[in-house]
């Protein structure tokens, strides 16, 4: 029994290592792919907090992270701030903006909550296109930086934290709250769990991470504008990744992310047509097959095509 | 009316019917008596169509409908009132009424059976307009009744009809369900209340572990001492 | 006699014009267990709802242990120690039977359990307690009737309250299972804890209550010994109707 605990994270350390020593042993290319898979899976593991924990479906994570990367952008060309101290703003900002947009908004349930977010998103966007601050249309250009080896590290911390922080979610008090939550919100407040502060607490955290990930990429790609960082797909890819790993597990959002990710790299190069497709083409599998996640499949082993069968059959189709 | 045959049946591997056979005459009051867990629920889910059983048939008048769509069942004839009743609960009282009339052409005949359930049950009338799911257990109960007899079937099956309702509202409805009887509705009532039960139907069916153990009038079911000990708490 | 250890006062809950529950007076004595009947929509779910905060009362005030309850948010009320069952059960079907019940024990009175172990550990103590601790590693959507109340009642009493309002906990039990409940029940009261129990099934109120009290349209009825409230003529005629008295039994 003990040994079984330690397994994980050695396997997880070790794996760390290897990754790590990555940048000196890729091609550039491979590089910008991975800051890219790491990227989209810290999204998906911080959505995954909010969506996938507390189980409100937000549709409008990408207003922080856009949030995240223009803070960034403003506090380095306008300020002159250091790229740590933006980072650290990056991560503040949307962490305030979203205790307080989730004031009002949390309220809602649902369908209603995926609206409100997603109009949110939609909403910032178009303010940012018309404030001078932001450099409305034109957009921000950052100074460019010297390596990419900043980046792929950059990225890699943050994604072990939010992994770290999903991990101690998935066996502490507060991620029992914010589980029971969604399983019957009623409940959980007859419990004695604090829902709204619960929500909004899962919320903050959630949009730091992606604000944080926002300001990365700011200054990676070294140009910013409205619709380079509060693009609706960046929330859709997020969401499907989570969901089709495994909304609410640790893992889950991180193997969704790699697999999609790797698939849809390879889709783009070897069949253009299909890659349009793709998003649509997983959210049917995934509702029919596997509404749990890749990883309840992968979990059963040799049962897995038993458990994609009843799947099929319990949500009749 | 309805005959069951050497039904066997269960869910995902997990066989819980055992050879069931039990006969409902038309006209009649059957009943099922059993605990939790002895497999009436799936019994009566088996029936319906809504799960295919394992072995044994179905009979309708006759007529095999083992297997059978639900919806092809609810033509010929059979409302079944399901446990927990299942209301449309962002719907008015009234609206899940109308719909247990879904098949029916006779906007006459609908408006006094409306009428009539007001009669049975003036709450429901009371609250007429108000959606379903804001009224109390026992008056969703009622409506999920009332919506059952509004499809004026030749066979009425009531699935554990006394939850959740108050001694005298039993009562009303034990006069309610005589009443439809009257009528020409055969019924088919499956309980756990056996006291109720008994009160109600001629024929009595006693199911355990889903076998059926004990069968026949239910006056001498009454007496039975097995079923006096561990069924009337006596 | 007993200190009341809750109160309610005039307390009213209006729907619009409708009045739900209305000038509802009535005291909790400690280590008691009142029965609560009434006729289907008397109201009786609607009062347990407010004086746990899950609705706002219209009017009235409840007190508990010295503190104003009326006004507080539901998670403040199952914090101070007042914790309640749900007529229609409502499991974290996610969830294993266990965690369910650490849910309580991690956030109950006084803000429950801080630690995860500690919760698990209680949790594992009330499911031995009525007796669901060889189901503990089931997911609790896969029990059977009798055990899901059993649950959603372990749940409540994870949370340690003082006093623990059951909400029809007997629908759906079969004579012997509701011998097993009232026995759990009174159990319950021996660990000190003050039980408010709404009931139909009467076998089961006549052997629990120490008093009875009877909802009528969302009015109290009348309220005092079993004995006298079941032999009540205005019970017989709004409640209990003609099997309880043609037999007599009351």
């Amino acid at each position: 029994m003990n040994v079984r605990r330690w397994v994980m994270p050695v396997v997880a350390v070790a794996a760390l290592v290897v990754i790590a020593a990555a940048p000196g042993l890729l091609s550039p290319f491979m590089v910008q792919f991975v800051i890219n898979l790491f990227m989209l899976a810290i999204l998906a593991e911080s959505w995954n907090i909010i969506g996938g924990f507390a189980g409100y479906a937000s549709f409008g994570n990408v207003a922080f992270f856009g949030l995240g990367a223009y803070t960034t952008g403003i506090l380095i060309t306008k300020a002159g701030w250091t790229l740590a101290m933006a980072l650290a703003a990056a991560a503040v900002v949307p962490m305030l903006f979203a205790a307080l947009v989730g004031l009002p908004i949390l309220r809602l349930k649902g369908h209603y909550f995926a609206i409100a977010t997603l109009g949110v998103a939609e909403t910032m966007r178009e303010v940012v296109y018309n404030v001078e601050v932001t450099g409305a249309g034109t957009g921000l250009v950052m100074p460019i930086a010297r390596t990419p080896a900043l980046f792929f590290y950059l990225m890699l911390a943050i994604l072990v934290a939010v992994t770290l922080v999903n991990a101690w979610l998935a066996h502490s008090r507060f991620g029992y709250g914010l589980v029971a939550i969604r399983e019957d919100e009623d409940a959980a407040a007859a419990m004695g769990i604090d829902t709204t502060r619960y929500k909004t607490i899962a919320f903050a955290i959630s949009g730091a991470f992606a604000g944080i990930t926002g300001g990365v990429f700011a200054y990676w790609i070294t140009f910013i504008d409205p619709d380079a960082v509060f693009r609706v797909i960046v929330t859709i890819q997020m969401i499907i990744m989570a969901v089709f790993g495994g909304a609410g597990t640790v893992a889950g959002p991180l193997l969704g992310a790699l697999v999609l990710a790797s698939v849809s790299e390879l889709l783009s190069t070897q069949l253009v047509a299909l890659a349009e497709l793709f998003n649509g083409l997983i959210v049917i599998l995934v509702v029919l097959f596997m509404p749990k996640g890749l990883l309840e499949v992968v979990k059963a082993g040799r049962g897995s095509f038993r458990v994609m069968a009843r799947n099929l059959r319990e949500y009749r189709v | 009316m309805l005959e069951v045959r050497g039904l066997s049946a269960g869910y995902g591997g997990v066989q819980i019917l055992r050879d069931v056979s039990l006969t409902v005459r038309a006209g009649e009051i059957a009943t099922l008596v059993g605990s939790n867990g002895a497999g009436k629920s799936t019994l009566l889910n088996t029936v319906c169509g809504i799960i295919r059983p394992l072995s044994g048939r179905v009979l309708l008048d006759g007529e095999d409908i083992t297997a059978r769509a639900s919806e092809a069942i609810v033509a010929l004839g059979i409302t079944q009132v399901p446990e927990g009743r299942r209301l449309f609960p962002h719907m008015t009282v009234r609206d899940n009424l109308i719909l247990g009339a879904y098949r029916r052409r006779d906007t006459d005949g609908i408006r006094r059976d409306l009428a009539w359930i007001y009669e049975l049950f003036p709450i429901l009338e009371q609250r007429q307009r108000q959606p379903a799911g804001s009224m109390s257990g026992g008056e969703q109960q009622m409506c999920a009744i009332g919506r059952g007899l509004m499809a004026k079937p030749r066979l009425l099956i009531l699935d554990e009809l006394s939850l959740g309702l108050a001694p005298i509202m039993l009562d009303t409805l034990v006069d309610a369900l005589h009443r439809v009887h009257a009528d020409g509705t055969t019924i088919f009532l499956v309980e756990q209340d056996v006291a109720t039960a008994f009160d109600l139907a001629s024929t009595g069916y006693v199911l355990e572990n889903g076998r059926v153990v004990l069968a026949g009038s239910t006056a001498e079911l009454r007496s039975d001492p097995h079923v006096k000990k561990a069924y009337l708490g006596l | 006699m007993s200190v009341a250890i809750l109160t309610a006062r005039g307390v009213t809950k209006k729907f619009g014009g409708l009045a739900a529950v209305a000038d509802v007076t009535f005291d909790l004595r400690e280590g008691e267990i009142l029965g609560l009947i009434g006729p289907n929509g008397s109201g009786k779910t609607t009062l347990v709802n407010v004086v746990t905060g899950a609705l706002s009362a219209s009017a009235g005030e409840v007190r508990f242990a010295g503190r104003t309850l009326t006004g507080l948010p539901s998670h403040q009320v199952g914090r101070l120690g007042v914790s309640r069952t749900f007529q229609v059960v409502k499991p974290f079907r996610n969830l294993t039977v266990v965690e369910n019940v650490m849910v309580g024990a991690l956030f109950g009175a006084s803000g429950g359990a801080r630690e995860v172990r500690v919760a698990r550990r209680q949790a594992e103590d009330v499911l031995a307690f009525v007796a669901l601790d060889h189901r503990s590693d089931a997911p609790a959507d896969g029990l059977n009737v009798p055990e899901r109340k059993r649950m959603e009642l372990a749940r409540a009493l994870a949370m340690r309250p003082r006093v623990l309002l059951l909400d029809e906990v007997m629908a759906g039990l079969n004579p012997a299972e509701i011998d097993a409940a009232v026995d759990l029940i009174k159990r319950i009261r021996e660990r000190g804890i003050t039980l408010l129990v709404i009931e139909h099934v009467m076998k089961a109120i006549r052997n629990l209550s120490d008093r009875i009290l009877v909802l009528f349209h969302g009015q109290t009825l009348t309220e005092g010994a079993p004995a006298d409230v079941l032999n009540d003529e205005r019970v017989i005629a709004a409640y209990l109707g003609r099997r309880y008295a043609e037999a007599g039994r009351a």
